[in-house]
């Protein structure tokens, strides 16, 4: 394909690519035209009689007879065979800052080549992405790009890592598998963003074959899950322990959103439980809620709301707690616990100090955990 | 069949005369009221109002058809009042707390599917039995349907006017509806004709108190989990400041205005735009100055700021519930607030500006849709400087552009465009558009120095976050995006980006209904316009051959119904195009349409034989209305002439119904069959004219296609033999 129809095509398919523009431009030509959907046998699901299937790859476990989709509208029961209907047919492409993701322990100040298929396994009301993540792949423009491309674009655009974003990842697991696998074998990171919303063992595949996950906690009630999330926290903190007890980075994003999930004693037990089950090194950012999707006409959320959330993690034992969505804020920054100076300071996206040395903090020497190289 | 003896109640004859105008000005009043309801409820537009109004007509159509079904007779006419005045405070209840047995968040968004199965729900409680009241009132007048429509007619125009000019500026709206069931309550106690039953007229009586008082807590309610903190109705709409921790948020009409602690939305609208010329002295503000938009523009050094806001309640509210430093800046000697429509300033103003910072939200209805059309685009050029900016901003997403959205940046770019030589978009969450006769930059670099020239401090537009939404890739592809997507230009006479919002607002859910309005948005307009015009030619040809001459004489009163309700909406966005903000114009408009219905139909009563020549005559002036708005369309008319066209249309409207009745109705059972046949084509006409026609086809093909309906319907009616009608009990004085 030249060029110019690539750039019709892409933009057609409305997606955006990041930063370094001259070496994407140079080789854009890896790309296909926009095709018809994938069928690309998928994994983690059992055969039924009657060529009935049950997907057991998110805790939904969708029982699925010929030719239903599962709840994430992007895997299908092709005559007893579950596919995959969005390998390699992505959506939405950029490159963006990781710290963008949010990861503060991981590779700071670096871009990650973000991309995304249609879909996801929960419908949150709040959802900021619902344009591609509450469609079905034939109703937004794909383009393909298979594994060994989506390393090939990283590695041009010199991006260490590939971020699995923006919808939900776990709905386009073999895609993401084998790309992880591919863009590891050639020295790239590979990292997750996800609602957690999986079951342990496709889970321990993954961790297998990625270095970072992020964890959006929604809430920490199973009433909020069914109600604004439309599914069941237990599963979710079942991912979250098995991503801590692996080797697999952790971070943990909680989206405060107003009168619905700010409660401080909730807050106060997701904390307990966190400093429990996953340590008190684990990061935690308190994300400002912007109104979107169906709650467009909510209130964002005030920052005392966020400082309050923020102090009452601090309070009990998570060392690394952050508020994001608010640029310039101290709390964006890393601080060592143990001489109380800044060892990253960022506003917004970028970091504009990093006074790490070797995994440590310049001042005193402590260990700060993260990946830093 | 019964007929009411001569006034027992003096020369004004209130027996007679009160029961139907009461009931045109309870019904007005009422649907008035649900309007407003309904539109804070689902944060609507026009489409929503024709939602509304379409299932109010139909469910009140209905009432009239099946009313002699219903057996409903005379002696049922204060029960059927008290009926009425129960039901409304259930109906607007039901609306306001139905949120919290659906599970549903405050200011949620509503699909069009729940938004169409509210409104019949609830119009069904108030406006079916208002359809059997009309025809108990006709049987109570001894069948005289006309006297009835026209009283009907007069009673709304009433309606219409007090409750636009003298409850509304006042009263909360369930107040209002409280106050006039009250009235109606009285009128019908003292003066209606038989007693109602003793419960009823408790029931009715206690409605009103319920009303008047449970307005404020049920809007507490409506609220929670969020606290209302305080409540305004005014008469651009329903202010309510909510309280979510330490800060408060401002809504208009249930949408956010601003919050007291996100300065986000301000940023953006001002910076980019400020941003451009080394010195912005003159710098022009419409709306959201109270939510920062001030404080942000007076940032930049120098120069002075005026400021535009229509509702002077916001700017009073904001300084009750804004900490004093935030509201210091409605007094700084820099800023100037003229309270009036931004489009009737920005016409009648001497002043050049070297910004002109539009600030209000997206054009998702007709009325903000005037800020985003050619005609307003070149009225913002001709005050801008030669190097001056102009700057909106439009909700968006970053990381994908769908092709709905792609078509709608596109029609407003492309609008820009055809005014400007030089345009820019800013990504991200929001689309920030630019346009100058000079040219622009989106270069992160130069604006970020500049920024730290000037001193700005800001949280958003920033440095350190503009090298990342001005990345030179996104801007290209955000470019691309919309280039890859045909462009219409948006005019006040085709609204099309209220359109191409309202496809975006009905994306969100998944339904057949956003993938009509998908596909509506992509149809040529000459099928749009010309489909119905061959489906009504197909009507009228087997009317024509089939049907019988009585029923053949009643099936214009429904097109009548359906170019009456389009010719108002014409009418109204025509003025609000022309003549700015039509709020209390709107409710006057809508009082001359009415008053030339009561009148024509009064006039029509005399006891001279109804004749196929006459309604022949009143269908000519209904047609003639389209042609000669066709013919007048591209010319600016004084407002006068607006009024008095509506109110001669209604007049040949009123004229043409009582006619076609004292042609047909000739039994009992046939009292409520016009006025239902009336109120079903206005069913037709709101739901389709209003929502569709008029933002997709525009003004011009919606006249001609209400021109060549009613060519139709004036060639179907001459093609009647003529034969004699007697005269019937209705043509009784």
């Amino acid at each position: 394909m030249k060029r110019r129809t690539f750039f019709q095509t892409a933009a057609g398919a409305g997606l955006a690519l990041g930063t370094n523009a001259a070496p994407l431009l140079t080789h854009l030509d890896a790309f296909s035209d926009p095709g018809r959907l994938s069928h690309v046998e998928a994994r983690h699901y059992v055969k039924l009689p009657d060529r009935e299937i049950e997907c057991r790859l998110c805790p939904r476990n969708c029982r699925l007879g010929d030719k239903e989709r599962g709840y994430c509208g992007v895997r299908e029961n092709v005559g007893g065979v579950y596919h995959t209907l969005v390998y390699a047919k992505v959506c939405a492409l950029n490159n963006d800052p990781i710290e963008k993701k949010p990861f503060f322990h991981f590779l700071p100040g670096t871009s990650a080549l973000s991309l995304a298929t249609a879909g996801c396994n929960v419908n949150c009301k709040f959802c900021q992405n619902w344009e591609i993540s509450q469609v079905r792949p034939e109703q937004v423009r794909n383009i393909d790009l298979p594994p060994r491309d989506a390393a090939d674009l990283a590695l041009r655009h010199r991006s260490p890592s590939i971020a699995y974003t923006y919808s939900e990842p776990v709905v386009f697991f073999e895609y993401m598998m084998d790309t992880a696998a591919v863009s590891r074998s050639r020295g790239l990171r590979n990292v997750v963003v996800t609602g957690g919303y999986i079951n342990p063992e496709p889970l321990a595949e993954l961790l297998r074959a990625v270095d970072a996950v992020k964890v959006d906690l929604k809430g920490f009630n199973e009433k909020f899950y069914a109600e604004y999330v439309r599914g069941r926290l237990g599963p979710v903190l079942e991912a979250i322990k098995l991503i801590a007890r692996s080797r697999t980075w952790l971070e943990i994003v909680y989206l405060v959103i107003p009168g619905l999930n700010d409660d401080r004693d909730e807050i106060r037990r997701m904390s307990r439980w966190l400093v429990r089950e996953a340590g008190p090194d684990v990061p935690l950012h308190f994300s400002r809620f912007h109104p979107m999707y169906l709650m467009k006409n909510l209130p964002s959320t005030p920052l005392s709301t966020l400082e309050s959330a923020r102090s009452v993690a601090l309070s009990e034992g998570l060392r690394y707690v952050y508020i994001g969505n608010v640029p310039g804020h101290e709390a964006e920054n890393t601080v060592c616990p143990s001489c109380g100076r800044v060892v990253i300071r960022r506003v917004g996206f970028q970091v504009k100090d990093n006074e790490l040395q070797s995994g440590r903090c310049r001042f005193c020497r402590h260990p700060i955990p993260g990946v830093w190289t | 069949m019964p007929i009411l003896p001569a006034s027992h109640t003096g020369r004004l004859d209130l027996k007679r005369r009160l029961p139907p105008f009461v009931l045109g000005f309870l019904s007005l009043a009422l649907q008035i009221v649900l309007l407003r309801e309904f539109f804070v409820h689902f944060q609507g537009n026009e489409m929503t109002y024709g939602l509304l109004l379409a299932s109010w007509l139909f469910w009140g159509g209905l009432g009239s058809l099946l009313a002699h079904r219903l057996k409903v007779s005379s002696g049922r006419l204060s029960n059927l009042f008290c009926l009425v005045l129960i039901l409304s405070p259930a109906c607007l209840a039901g609306l306001r707390l139905s949120r919290l047995a659906l599970g549903i968040l405050p200011t949620e968004l509503t699909g069009p599917s729940a938004m169409s199965a509210f409104a019949l729900a609830l119009t069904l409680l108030v406006s079916f039995p208002l359809g059997l009241l009309f025809v108990s009132a006709v049987r109570a007048r001894g069948g005289d349907a006309a006297f009835v429509y026209s009283m009907e007619s007069l009673g709304a125009a009433a309606g219409g006017l007090a409750v636009h000019f003298l409850l509304v500026p006042h009263l909360s709206n369930w107040q209002v509806a409280g106050l006039v069931g009250l009235a109606a309550w009285t009128a019908v106690f003292f003066f209606g004709s038989g007693k109602p039953h003793v419960w009823l007229r408790a029931g009715a009586a206690l409605a009103p108190v319920l009303l008047f008082f449970g307005d404020a807590p049920t809007q507490r309610l409506f609220w929670k989990p969020l606290a209302l903190v305080a409540t305004r109705d005014t008469p651009y709409g329903k202010l309510q400041v909510v309280g979510a921790g330490s800060e408060v948020t401002l809504y208009v009409n249930a949408v956010p205005v601003f919050s007291s602690g996100d300065a986000a939305e301000a940023e953006e609208a001002v910076h980019f735009a400020l941003l451009q010329r080394p010195r912005p002295e003159n710098v022009l503000l419409l709306g959201g100055g109270a939510g920062g938009g001030i404080e942000e523009a007076l940032k930049h050094p120098g120069g002075i700021l005026d400021y535009v806001e229509l509702d002077p309640e916001i700017i009073r509210l904001s300084e009750r519930i804004l900490p004093p430093e935030k509201t210091a800046v409605f007094l700084n000697p820099r800023v100037s607030i003229h309270y009036r429509d931004g489009r009737a300033y920005l016409a009648e103003t001497p002043k050049r500006y070297d910004a002109i910072l539009l600030n209000l939200p997206e054009p998702s209805t007709a009325q903000l849709n005037r800020y985003y059309t050619l005609e307003f685009f070149q009225s913002a050029a001709r005050r801008l400087a030669p190097d001056g900016v102009l700057s909106f901003r439009i909700p968006s997403s970053e990381i994908y552009i769908s092709p709905a959205r792609a078509r709608y940046l596109a029609s407003l770019r492309s609008t820009l465009s055809a005014v400007f030589p030089e345009t820019a978009v800013v990504p991200g969450t929001s689309n920030i558009f630019l346009a100058s006769r000079a040219p622009l930059s989106l270069d992160a670099e130069a604006l970020s120095r500049e920024g730290e020239r000037r001193g700005l401090r800001t949280t958003y537009v920033r440095r350190e976050l503009l090298e990342d939404r001005l990345n030179p890739m996104r801007v290209e592809f955000l470019r691309r995006s919309i280039d890859a997507e045909p462009a219409r230009i948006n005019t006040d006479l085709v609204p099309l980006c209220y359109y191409y919002a309202n496809t975006m607002w009905a994306a969100h859910f998944s339904g057949p209904e956003s993938r009509l309005l998908e596909f509506l948005s992509r149809a040529p307009r000459g099928p749009l316009v010309g489909l119905p015009l061959i489906l009504g030619l197909l009507v009228f040809l087997f009317l024509r051959l089939r049907a019988s001459r009585r029923t053949a004489l009643l099936a214009p009163l429904a097109l009548l119904g359906f170019s009456g309700i389009a010719v108002e909406v014409f009418v109204v966005l025509r003025f609000q195009t022309l003549y700015g903000a039509a709020y209390g114009s709107v409710a006057l408009l809508l009082a001359f349409f009415m008053a030339g219905l009561g009148i024509g139909s009064r006039l029509s009563r005399s006891p001279i034989r109804a004749s196929r020549k006459g309604l022949l005559l009143c269908q000519a002036a209904l047609t003639a209305f389209p042609g000669l708005a066709v013919l007048f369309l591209p010319f600016r008319a004084p407002k006068i002439v607006l009024f008095l066209a509506l109110f001669l249309y209604g007049a040949a409207g009123g004229a043409f119904f009582v006619q076609a009745n004292r042609l047909t109705i000739l039994k009992e059972k046939d009292h409520g069959t016009g006025y239902g046949l009336d109120l079903l084509g206005s069913f037709l006409g709101a739901a389709a004219v209003s929502t569709v026609f008029l933002p997709l086809a525009g003004l011009m093909p919606t006249a001609l296609l209400l021109l060549g309906l009613n060519l139709i319907a004036f060639l179907f009616l001459s093609s009647l033999p003529e034969r004699s009608s007697s005269r019937t009990a209705l043509s009784r004085p």
